[in-house]
């Protein structure tokens, strides 16, 4: 019995005892209405009811805009009056359901935004319509939610095509090298490079042109400084979320498609301090859950430049930054990239800004999601 | 603080213009019609707006203020010819007011205003005369209860309950009416008066308003003098014998000439 039923009962008695002493018979209604109440509705509860709730899966999965629902298996002993499911704190529940005939109950999800979160503890209570009598017949932990963003058809080429001029570029990189071609020699190449045998038998220096070993087929660099999406306007704060939720799908989708040609790639974001995901094979579950987590952040947690390391460790073949208006400091910090990565393409997401320090590389604009087919 | 929405404020208000009908015993038709009702109508309305907007002190400023308003206006158009219109016009907005109000805090902290509604009708002088009234304000503060925490439950579907709120409502009404007339049959006495010198004989309420008085044995029935009228009128004093009697605009019976 609630702290209410108490209260309703010991006023419903008090106002009755008053205005029988006073002899007005309409308080003594209200009194009794209110007494009469609170012993029905415990008498209707009847005993307390057994029976179980279980959360099959604790960790559940679901695609951003997708309807979405948690099942709850429900086992009752036999079934009472004013039964039902209830998510969070009984006294204060964030959702109720009531109980089917059915073995298992359905609470909705909120699917409508991009987040990892937690969900529950579920509760099987018997409580009436005024919240006078409330038991909790039995109680389930809760889960994690992961909204993954969605991932569209790419059938646009995004990524840049390799030039001898590329190629080149990747000779003069650390890191493993692999005999790729012999080449004229040039004025700067190293002397150890040239290859003697070669360059006897074609009469001027010729030299072994050799490439890093790319161990990572593409690398995806979502920029998630809040300052690249801003709203339009001279004097708007703020950023746009729906422009930011767009380049979120694109590096998605552009991630999925290229697992899903087995080559491995590396996500990363601006973000200062964010660890790299790297996905292999035909699986993409890893990149989405980390993208399903990411948020636009302050331009002053956004650090393009220290991913330099990463991207030089990575090695790979092409670089694929995915942002909407850059900063002048990310654009210097993406000069950087793109000389260890030559195939370095920038995807400006929405309706593009000139930003002067991209001049140089090549860029894609992606308004709409149609954009990508 | 929560938001309640506009079906349990609709819901509170319609229990307080119910207990409002209390008033009935002790301020003409009239007066109830034209003074009391629509201002707690108006200010009930206004207010559940405002305690929609997340602004329950805002709300509860309204009320006062614009019930003081609206009494002082009923006061001008009713006279000293209805009854305490004035004064139930402010009790009644006030209390309308303040069950709107505490909503946003509690589901059942509004049962407390609209006791207070059929209390201040009694003091007013309409105890043991409006027993319908009571009844329908029963009704539909158990309706307004459900509706109010089964808002806070958040339901996702289709509630449960909702037949036992129809059952158990017409078993607190007929337990209500019951008791109403088990006082009237147990307990034969005048209800007691609070405000001496303030009531008027001429002011009766509506036939609707009263229910069926039980069975009377006593010997009075049977041929014998006249039973006293449920309206006890107590006989005014000179100057008045309450604080309130001093209000310029509060209904006095005439002086009578005492003997030399």
């Amino acid at each position: 019995v609630t702290r209410r039923a108490w209260g309703l009962l010991l006023g419903g008695a008090a106002l009755l005892a008053f205005a029988w002493t006073v002899s007005w018979p309409e308080l003594t209604g209200l009194g009794a209405a209110t007494v009469v109440l609170v012993l029905t509705v415990r008498i209707v509860s009847g005993p307390r009811p057994t029976g179980t709730v279980h959360l099959p899966s604790s960790h559940l999965q679901v695609t951003r805009g997708e309807p979405a629902c948690v099942r709850l298996s429900v086992q009752l002993r036999r079934r009472r009056a004013f039964l039902a499911v209830v998510e969070g704190d009984p006294a204060a529940p964030m959702s109720t359901a009531r109980v089917p005939r059915a073995r298992s109950a359905e609470l909705p999800l909120d699917s409508t935004r991009r987040c990892v979160l937690s969900v529950g503890p579920y509760a099987l209570v018997q409580s009436d319509p005024w919240g006078l009598v409330r038991r909790v017949v039995s109680s389930s932990g809760g889960g994690t939610l992961t909204v993954l963003p969605r991932v569209h058809p790419v059938r646009r080429e995004l990524t840049a095509t390799r030039t001898t001029g590329d190629s080149e570029l990747a000779s003069r990189r650390y890191g493993d090298q692999h005999f790729h071609a012999l080449r004229d020699y040039v004025l700067g190449d190293e002397p150890r490079q040239v290859h003697w045998r070669s360059s006897a038998r074609a009469g001027h220096l010729v030299v072994r042109q050799q490439v890093a070993a790319a161990s990572v087929g593409l690398v995806v660099v979502l920029d998630v400084d809040q300052g690249a999406y801003a709203l339009p306007g001279r004097f708007s704060t703020g950023h746009d979320e729906a422009r930011f939720e767009l380049a979120v799908e694109i590096a998605a989708s552009v991630a999925t498609a290229r697992l899903g040609s087995l080559e491995q790639v590396l996500l990363l974001t601006s973000r200062r301090g964010d660890t790299p995901v790297l996905a292999r094979g035909s699986s993409s579950a890893g990149v989405l859950r980390a993208l399903a987590a990411v948020e636009a952040v302050p331009p002053v947690t956004a650090a393009l430049e220290e991913l330099v390391a990463a991207v030089r460790r990575a090695s790979a073949a092409h670089l694929l930054f995915v942002s909407g208006d850059p900063s002048h400091r990310t654009a210097t910090a993406l000069q950087r990239l793109a000389r260890l990565v030559p195939s370095t393409v920038v995807v400006r997401v929405g309706e593009p800004a000139a930003v002067a320090g991209l001049r140089g590389l090549q860029q894609v604009s992606v308004r709409t999601v149609e954009d990508l087919t | 603080m929560h938001r309640p929405s506009a079906g349990a404020t609709t819901a509170v208000t319609l229990t307080c213009l119910a207990a409002a009908l209390c008033f009935g015993g002790a301020v003409t038709s009239a007066g109830l019609l034209l003074g009391v009702l629509p201002s707690a109508l108006v200010v009930g309305l206004l207010s559940a707006r405002l305690v929609a907007r997340g602004r329950p002190l805002g709300a509860l400023a309204l009320g006062a203020g614009l019930g003081l308003a609206l009494a002082e206006a009923a006061n001008l158009l009713s006279g000293d010819t209805n009854g305490p219109t004035a004064r139930s016009t402010a009790v009644a907005t006030l209390m309308t007011a303040l069950a709107v109000t505490s909503l946003s805090r509690g589901p059942a902290l509004f049962l407390l205003p609209v006791a207070g509604l059929v209390s201040a009708a009694m003091v007013l002088g309409a105890a043991g005369e409006v027993g319908v009234p009571v009844l329908l304000a029963a009704a539909l503060a158990t309706w307004a209860l459900a509706s109010a925490h089964g808002e806070r439950q958040q339901w996702t579907g289709p509630r449960t309950g909702r037949p036992a709120v129809t059952i158990l409502t017409g078993i607190v009404v007929a337990a209500a009416a019951v008791s109403v007339l088990a006082q009237q049959v147990v307990r034969d006495e005048p209800p007691a008066l609070q405000a001496v010198g303030q009531l008027d004989a001429t002011i009766v309420p509506g036939t609707l308003f009263t229910l069926p008085q039980p069975r009377d044995d006593s010997p009075a029935a049977e041929g014998g003098p006249p039973p006293p009228s449920d309206r006890h009128v107590t006989e005014p004093q000179p100057g008045g014998s309450s604080r309130l009697l001093n209000f310029p605009h509060v209904y006095r019976p005439p002086t009578p000439r005492l003997p030399r």
